[in-house]
């Protein structure tokens, strides 16, 4: 009784935890993201897609993973990934009329 | 004020912050906050084994001043590590390096990773060389570019590069206080501390300060009362388990009287070492924070410079969290001008408003001892306990910089090749790029805590060692270090707090 029960969790604490695809729109106005979408929680090991849309043209640039995409309006923009490293990273957009790099977002991949 | 108005001003505010690279020195931090579970139970941990210490401490009725200490100059291995030819290889390419960095700072180009300057400055020496201090020992004493090339100076001239002022006593070690809060100002809040050509400035005018000093007041005085570098990793090389020892004291009038090692001996003054008769000198093994463990005269200037560079380390945390935030964002609404001055602004009141915190609360705790114990001025209270909280500040930076180090510190594989940014390959390295999964967050909470809670257990230890020399009765003993014990139980947790913030620099933006 008691081995299978060892054996039982044992079996559970072996069986990997599926990378699931994540798949997250992201639409800019005015430079910024609504509030709910500033922090982007994945896990590691994750398919990540971020489909970003802009109302104007900019460059958005994932840190660490180091991905940059330019968004031109009226266009969805992808950036595809394995979110292999854990950590937050955070993402500053490029260009527009402000030139200053201005953080967008963080994404954060949380240990499985 | 309207909300739309407020918005705009936090909106403002957020866009001047969000350059988030710039939490500290240069590069980026990939840290994920540690979950809740892990603060509680580390905090929780923490404040047991201080009992376990001081219930420890409670039946062993003293503990004498000294440690245990194995001499490795019996064996080849030591005699290496102290040879002068190993120690000659190591200053030139020191000098050869600082060169290398002034040069790619001011032809180099500008963008901070492709530079090697940034990354050479404040990830490879004031990050790495912290590390190589506290669980090394005092590697920058040996290979101080600025004092070989003084020295080297000295032999060309026949020692005439010194005027040998006497140093008035009155100034304690207040000019390294102050060059310390300059250079503090600088890694944490100038916004020229990534661009090359500004740190190449940076090192010239230091350089020119350094010599100066050294020229009019001597070396070893400078080094000792005025340069912050060497008195920083000095006083992390405390921690370390490695010393040097010169056996008497017969020696320290070179080291002007502030030799490490009260009493029997004089620890890791390289005049002393160097001058000694090879029977008098020894390379030690010690166990950990020893080199904090001996009741010393420090003075009040001192007490000061250390509780400046603990605020320092916890200001560069604090920075990132949404605490700070709501304040800074509070301060930059204050001012008027530029966004960039206002950021400044704020963020030179916050790093001078921490250090002043500091300071101010660890006096109120000096008299608490001093009443607590019924014994002693609250100012020679202050003297005597200050280097016992050193383990929880150093602690708690190892913890910070730990995944900073491993992987911003990548970059110099690729910078070895092209330090200038010109698109040379000299070692082939050129197209390695970081690798950021080299640390697991998991691995990176765990290192965090761990190292963390033996920071204060070891804290608590060398209180309580200084404080069985510092009163005769008992009764005294304990009640100073019940006090202590709040202290420290308080830095320990809000240290954890920090790493425990999810850090989000948006403010509350659009």
């Amino acid at each position: 009784m008691v081995s299978r029960l060892f054996a039982t969790i044992i079996v559970l604490a072996a069986t990997p935890v599926l990378a699931g695809p994540r798949s997250v729109d992201l639409p800019i106005r005015g430079g910024v993201l609504p509030a709910e979408q500033r922090v982007i929680r994945v896990q590691q090991g994750d398919e990540v897609t971020l489909r970003w849309t802009s109302d104007r043209a900019l460059t958005v640039h994932l840190h660490g993973y180091d991905i940059e995409q330019r968004i031109t309006p009226g266009t969805t923009a992808t950036m595809t990934f394995t979110a292999r490293a854990t950590g937050r990273f955070f993402i500053e957009i490029h260009g527009g009329e402000g030139h200053r790099a201005s953080t967008v977002a963080y994404l954060e991949v949380h240990p499985r | 004020m309207s909300r739309i108005h407020r918005g705009a001003v936090l909106f403002i505010a957020a866009l001047a912050i969000a350059s988030p690279a710039g939490a500290h020195g240069f590069g980026d931090r990939y840290d994920l906050p540690i979950p809740l579970s892990i603060w509680v139970a580390g905090a929780a941990v923490a404040v047991v084994l201080s009992f376990v210490v001081i219930g420890l401490f409670v039946r062993s009725p003293a503990i004498a001043g000294d440690y245990p200490r194995i001499n490795l100059l019996r064996w080849p291995v030591g005699r290496i590590l102290v040879d002068p030819r190993l120690w000659r290889v190591g200053q030139i390419a020191s000098v050869l390096l600082l060169a290398l960095v002034i040069a790619t700072g001011v032809w180099g180009s500008q963008d901070p990773t492709r530079n090697l300057a940034p990354t050479a400055v404040w990830v490879i020496w004031w990050v790495g060389f912290a590390y190589l201090s506290a669980l090394l020992g005092n590697v920058w004493m040996v290979v101080n570019p600025w004092s070989a090339l003084f020295e080297a100076a000295g032999r060309i001239v026949h020692g005439r590069v010194e005027w040998g002022l006497a140093y008035p006593r009155a100034l304690g070690v207040w000019p390294a206080v102050v060059l310390f809060g300059v250079f503090a100002w600088t890694e944490l809040v100038f916004n020229g501390r990534a661009v090359p050509a500004q740190l190449a400035l940076l090192i010239i005018g230091y350089s020119l300060i350094t010599w100066a000093g050294m020229a009019i007041f001597g070396r070893s005085v400078w080094l000792r009362r005025a340069d912050p570098f060497a008195m920083v990793f000095g006083l992390l090389a405390r921690f370390a388990p490695l010393e040097l020892r010169v056996r008497t004291r017969r020696l320290c009038r070179l080291c002007d009287g502030l030799c490490e090692g009260a009493g029997s001996g004089c620890v890791n003054c390289l005049e002393c070492f160097v001058h000694a008769h090879a029977a008098e000198r020894q390379l030690n093994l010690r166990p950990p924070a020893s080199g904090l463990l001996e009741v010393e005269r420090v003075p009040p200037s001192m007490v000061v410079f250390v509780l400046l560079v603990l605020a320092t380390v916890t200001f560069d945390g604090f920075m990132a969290t949404g605490t700070w935030s709501t304040i800074e964002s509070t301060l930059y609404a204050a001012v008027p001008g530029e966004p960039d001055s206002k950021l400044t602004f704020a963020l030179t009141i916050g790093l001078l408003g921490l250090g002043a915190l500091f300071v101010l609360i660890y006096r109120i705790f000096a008299q608490g001892i001093a009443i607590a114990a019924g014994h002693g001025s609250s100012s020679r209270m202050a003297s005597v306990f200050v280097l016992s909280l050193v383990p929880i500040a150093l602690a708690y930076h190892l913890a910070h910089y730990f995944t900073y180090l491993l992987i911003q510190g990548q970059l110099a594989i690729p910078l070895a090749s092209d330090p200038f940014g010109y698109g040379w390959n000299l070692l082939g390295t050129a197209a390695f790029r970081p690798d950021i999964g080299l640390v697991d967050a998991r691995v990176a909470w765990y290192t965090a805590v761990v190292a963390i809670v033996a920071g204060h257990i070891m804290a608590v230890y060398i209180a309580h060692v200084v404080a069985l020399q510092e009163f005769r009765q008992r009764r005294a003993v304990i009640r100073s270090q019940l006090v202590m014990l709040v202290l420290m139980v308080g830095y320990t947790t809000a240290s954890l707090w920090i790493i425990a913030q999810p850090i989000v620099e948006f403010g509350t933006a659009g």
